[in-house]
C-alpha cells in the first residue's frame, strides 16, 4: 500500500472522470456476464445456444416484418408487436430480477458514485448483451413495416434508438422499484399480485398468438389489428414506432408528437428510477423485522390440531405456513391456482371450453411437490439431522404431501362446479374431477421422487418469482417439462378408462372414486419409492440445495 | 465524555433509528478522535451495526447528524464515501467477479487512475495473502477469504477513516492475524480506524480508545485504559451492560443423561 496523494479522490463534478466511471461501469456488465459463463462449461454451451436461437428468433421476426413492409396493416402489426415487447420488458424484472448483478445498485452503496454517473452507466450497461440486440433487430423490423420513403426512415432513425432506450430504462426502473417492494413486508402480498400477473400474460399472449394465426383461414390476417393498434399507437414507447408511419403518411405534426410523447416517458422513467436507486441505497433490509401477529397466530392455533400428531403433522404444518410466509412458495401456489383459473375462461371465451380443464389444476398444484428440498434451502441441514429411520422418511415426505393435498383438493373441488356452470357440462363434472385428482396425486407421487432424485437450489435473494440459482434455469425447466410429460403417461391408464366409459355410453361418474383411488396410489407409491432413497442421498440433497 | 483538543474524525449527533416498533438507536452521540484505534462494543443488538450503517452513509437516520472529518454524510454522501473505507457486515459484494477484478472495477469506479489502481490492487493482494486466489470468483472464496478482499476494496482509495463492522467475524487465526498487521499499520500512519466487536480480548489489544453501547446509547466512551477502570475491559463491560443472573430451576432438564 502506498502514501496516495489527495487529490485522486472523486470530489466535485469532472466530466473525464464521470466518463471513466461510466466506462467502468459497462466494462463490469461484460465481465459479469463473461464470467458467469465461466463457471461451467454446460452454462456456457447453455447460454450460446439460447443466444442463437435468441437471435434466430429476433432475426426471422424481423425478416417477417420487413416482408409485411407495404402491405396493409403493417404499421398495425409493428405497433401490436412493440407493444408486446414492452409489455415483456416491463414485467421481465418481476420474474428474473437480479439474474444480472450489475443491475442491483446494492451492491455498489459504498462507493461515492453520484446518481446520474451510476444512471448513465447502469443504462449503457443495460444497452449491452443479447437482450437488447435482439430488440434492436425487431424494432429494426417493425420501423421497415412500419415505414414508408425518407421522412420515414429519418423519424425511424430517431425512433428506434428511442424505444430501445425506453425499454432498457423501463426494465431497469422496474426492477429497481420492485427491489424496493422486495425489501420490505409487503414483498410476500406482492408475491399472490406477481403468481396471478404471470399467469395473466402468459395466457394473453397465447390469445393474441391465436387470434392472428386463425384469422379466417387464409393464412395471416392483420385486419383484426387494427383496433388494437389505434389505440396502443398513443402509448410510448409505441407511440415512436407509429411515429414512422405518421411522417411516411406526411403527417409530420402527428410524427413529432409521437417522438415527444415517448420522450417525456423516458425522462420520466429515468426519474422514477432515479428516486428507487436513491432510496435503495440508504433504506435497510426490513424484510426480516419481526411481525406483531401473535393474536392471528393464536388464533390459527386451534386449527392445527386438527392435524395428526407426530412428524407427519409436524411437517405439514411446517409446509402449510411456509406456503404462506415465503414469498416464493406463496407466488408458486397462486400462480398454480391463477393458471387454472385463466386457462378455465378463457377456454369458455374461445369456445373450446370443457370442464376437464381443472385437470390441468391437478397438475400445476401437484407438481409443487417437484423440488421439496429446494425450499428448504441451507435449513434442510435440521430435516436431514432427524432423518434416522426409513419411516422417518415416509412421513417426512407424507407430512409434505398431506400440506399440498391440504389446500389442492378444495382448490379443484371449488374449481368444478363454476367451470361445469360456465361451459353447462354438468354431467362430466364427475369424471372430470376424478382426472383431476389421478392427475394431482400422480404429480405428487412423481414430484416427490423428483425431489429425492434430483433436488436444486433456489436462489438466496428473496425474489419470490425467481425459481432457480443462476445457472440452474436449464435444469429447472427440464426438470418441469419433463414431469408433466411423466404425470401424462403415468395418467394414461385413466385416460383410457374415461375414454372406454365416454365411447362406450357408460355412465362416467364411477371415474370419480377410480381417479381419486388411482391418484391416491400412485401418491403413495411415490412416497414410498422416494423414501427409499431419501435417507440415502440426504448429505447429497443438502449439497445441492444450498446455493453457492 | 472525553472532550477532545484535536477536532474529531466522527462526529455523531442525537442520532436515531425505529425499525417498526423497535428503537435501535436511540439518540446516540458520540464524538471519535482523529488518529486513534476505535473500538465499538456491545452486546448482540446494542445498534452497533445501524449505527456504522448510519455513520458511513449507508442507512438513512431517523433523525441526527453525523459529521465526517466535518463534512455531513448525509448533506453530501458522495464527498464523505469518496474519505472513508467501509467494510460492511455481510457486504454484497459482486459474486462473479474474481477478487482481482472486483478491486480493479473498485478503484475504476471510484475515479482513481487505472495503472494506479492495478498497482495499489496487486500490492494489496499480495499483502492480505490473496495473490494465489486473485482469480478465484468471489463467490468461491471463504469467508475470511471475503473479509479480506473486502478490506482491499475499503483501503483501496487510502481513506482518511476506515469503518469496519465484525471484521473478525468467523475469521481464522491465520486471516486474522494479516488483517490486524494490515490495520495496525494503516492507523500507525495517522488515519482513523472505528470496528465494532463484541470480542473484547481482540479489542483491548488493538484499541487505544473505546466506546461501549448498550440499547441504542453510549453507556461509556474513552480511553481504553480509562474505560476500563483497572480491571479487565472483559469485566468493565459486563458491569456496564449488566448481567442477568441466572433464574432458578431453568434447563434443570438439561444433562444427567435424561431423555
Amino acid at each position: 500500500m502506498s502514501a496516495a496523494p489527495a487529490d485522486d479522490r472523486a470530489t466535485a463534478p469532472d466530466p473525464a472522470a464521470d466518463r471513466a466511471v461510466v466506462r467502468a461501469l459497462v466494462a463490469l456488465k461484460l465481465r459479469l456476464l463473461r464470467n458467469g459463463l465461466r463457471r461451467s462449461r454446460g452454462l456456457a454451451v447453455g447460454y450460446v445456444l439460447g443466444l442463437l436461437i435468441g437471435l434466430l428468433f429476433g432475426l426471422s421476426g424481423a425478416l417477417g416484418l420487413v416482408v409485411l413492409h407495404g402491405r396493409a396493416g403493417a404499421a398495425d402489426a409493428a405497433a401490436v408487436l412493440v407493444t408486446g415487447l414492452t409489455v415483456c420488458w416491463a414485467a421481465m424484472p418481476l420474474f428474473f430480477f437480479s439474474s444480472d448483478e450489475s443491475a442491483d445498485p446494492t451492491r455498489l452503496t459504498v462507493l461515492p458514485l453520484r446518481e446520474s454517473v451510476l444512471l448513465r452507466g447502469t443504462l449503457l450497461g443495460g444497452l449491452v448483451g443479447p437482450g437488447p440486440l435482439i430488440n434492436l433487430l425487431l424494432l429494426v423490423g417493425a420501423a421497415v413495416a412500419a415505414g414508408r420513403g425518407a421522412a420515414s426512415a429519418a423519424v425511424a432513425v430517431l425512433a428506434v434508438p428511442l424505444v430501445l432506450l425506453t425499454l432498457v430504462a423501463l426494465i431497469r426502473s422496474v426492477g429497481a422499484a420492485n427491489a424496493r417492494m422486495l425489501s420490505s413486508r409487503r414483498g410476500k402480498d406482492f408475491a399472490i399480485f406477481g403468481g396471478l400477473l404471470f399467469a395473466v400474460l402468459a395466457q394473453a399472449g397465447n390469445l393474441g398468438l391465436q387470434s392472428t394465426l386463425n384469422g379466417s383461414g387464409r393464412g395471416i390476417d392483420l385486419s383484426v389489428l387494427h383496433p388494437y393498434a389505434s389505440v396502443v399507437r398513443w402509448i410510448p414507447p409505441v407511440a415512436a414506432i407509429d411515429a414512422v408511419r405518421s411522417a411516411g403518411e406526411g403527417a409530420y405534426a402527428v410524427a413529432a408528437g409521437q417522438l415527444l410523447l415517448t420522450a417525456g416517458v423516458l425522462v420520466l422513467l429515468l426519474r422514477w428510477w432515479l428516486r428507487s436507486l436513491r432510496e435503495l441505497m440508504v433504506s435497510g433490509d426490513s424484510s426480516t423485522l419481526l411481525e406483531s401477529s401473535s393474536t392471528a397466530s393464536a388464533r390459527a392455533e386451534g386449527l392445527w390440531r386438527l392435524l395428526p400428531a407426530g412428524r407427519v403433522g409436524t411437517v405439514a404444518q411446517r409446509h402449510l405456513r411456509y406456503a404462506w410466509r415465503e414469498p416464493r412458495a406463496k407466488a408458486a401456489v397462486f400462480t398454480g391456482i391463477g393458471m387454472t383459473a385463466v386457462f378455465a375462461v378463457l377456454s369458455v371465451v374461445q369456445g373450446w371450453g370443457s370442464v376437464y380443464v381443472i385437470a390441468i389444476g391437478g397438475m400445476m398444484l401437484g407438481l409443487q411437490s417437484g423440488n421439496l428440498f429446494g425450499m428448504d434451502g441451507s435449513g434442510f441441514w435440521m430435516v436431514a439431522a432427524t432423518l434416522g429411520t426409513r419411516r422417518d422418511a415416509r412421513d417426512e415426505l407424507r407430512g409434505r404431501v398431506l400440506a399440498i393435498t391440504l389446500y389442492a383438493v378444495p382448490v379443484l373441488l371449488l374449481f368444478g362446479p363454476p367451470v361445469a356452470a360456465l361451459t353447462g357440462d354438468w354431467a362430466d363434472l364427475a369424471p372430470a374431477l376424478g382426472l383431476a385428482l389421478a392427475v394431482l396425486g400422480t404429480a405428487l407421487g412423481l414430484g416427490c421422487v423428483l425431489s429425492v432424485l434430483a433436488p436444486y437450489a433456489l436462489p438466496a435473494d428473496g425474489n419470490p418469482m425467481r425459481n432457480a440459482a443462476p445457472g440452474q434455469n436449464g435444469a429447472v425447466m427440464l426438470n418441469a417439462f419433463g414431469s408433466m410429460v411423466g404425470v401424462a403417461v403415468l395418467c394414461l391408464p385413466v385416460g383410457a378408462l374415461l375414454g372406454f366409459l365416454l365411447l362406450g355410453h357408460h355412465p362416467s361418474w364411477p371415474l370419480l372414486p377410480a381417479g381419486a383411488l388411482y391418484g391416491a396410489g400412485l401418491a403413495l407409491l411415490g412416497i414410498r419409492l422416494a423414501a427409499g432413497r431419501l435417507l440415502g442421498r440426504a448429505p447429497e440433497i443438502l449439497a445441492k440445495v444450498i446455493e453457492r | 465524555m472525553e472532550a477532545t483538543t484535536p477536532p474529531p474524525a466522527v462526529s455523531i449527533r442525537d442520532l436515531w433509528k425505529r425499525f417498526g416498533a423497535q428503537t435501535a438507536v436511540a439518540g446516540l452521540s458520540l464524538d471519535l478522535p482523529a488518529g486513534s484505534f476505535i473500538g465499538l462494543v456491545g452486546p448482540n443488538g446494542a445498534g452497533k451495526t445501524t449505527t456504522l450503517s448510519m455513520v458511513t452513509g449507508l442507512l438513512r437516520p431517523d433523525r441526527g447528524t453525523v459529521l465526517v472529518h466535518g463534512a455531513d454524510v448525509w448533506q453530501d454522501p458522495v464527498a464523505v464515501k469518496a474519505r472513508i473505507g467501509i467494510l460492511p457486515e455481510g457486504l454484497r459484494m459482486f459474486e462473479r467477479l474474481s477478487g482481482r477484478e472486483l478491486l480493479r472495477f473498485n478503484g475504476r469506479l471510484r475515479g482513481l487512475p487505472g495503472p494506479e489502481t492495478d498497482r495499489r490492487a496487486e500490492e494489496l493482494l499480495a499483502v492480505l495473502d490473496l495473490t494465489g486466489s486473485a482469480d478465484k470468483l468471489v463467490a468461491d472464496y471463504s469467508t475470511g477469504m471475503r473479509k479480506k478482499i473486502g478490506l482491499a476494496a475499503a483501503l483501496l482509495h487510502n481513506p482518511d477513516v476506515l469503518f469496519l463492522d465484525e471484521p473478525f467475524e468467523g475469521v481464522d487465526p491465520v486471516s486474522a492475524q494479516t488483517i490486524r498487521g494490515v490495520l495496525t499499520r494503516y492507523a500507525a500512519s495517522g488515519s482513523t480506524v472505528v470496528f465494532s466487536s463484541h470480542v473484547m480480548e481482540l479489542v483491548e489489544s488493538l484499541c487505544d480508545w473505546v466506546a461501549v453501547v448498550n440499547a441504542g446509547q453510549v453507556v461509556a466512551a474513552g480511553p481504553t485504559e480509562q474505560v476500563r477502570g483497572g480491571t479487565s475491559l472483559h469485566q468493565a463491560f459486563l458491569g456496564l451492560v449488566g448481567v442477568r443472573e441466572d433464574d432458578g430451576n431453568a434447563l434443570d432438564w438439561l444433562g444427567g443423561g435424561q431423555r
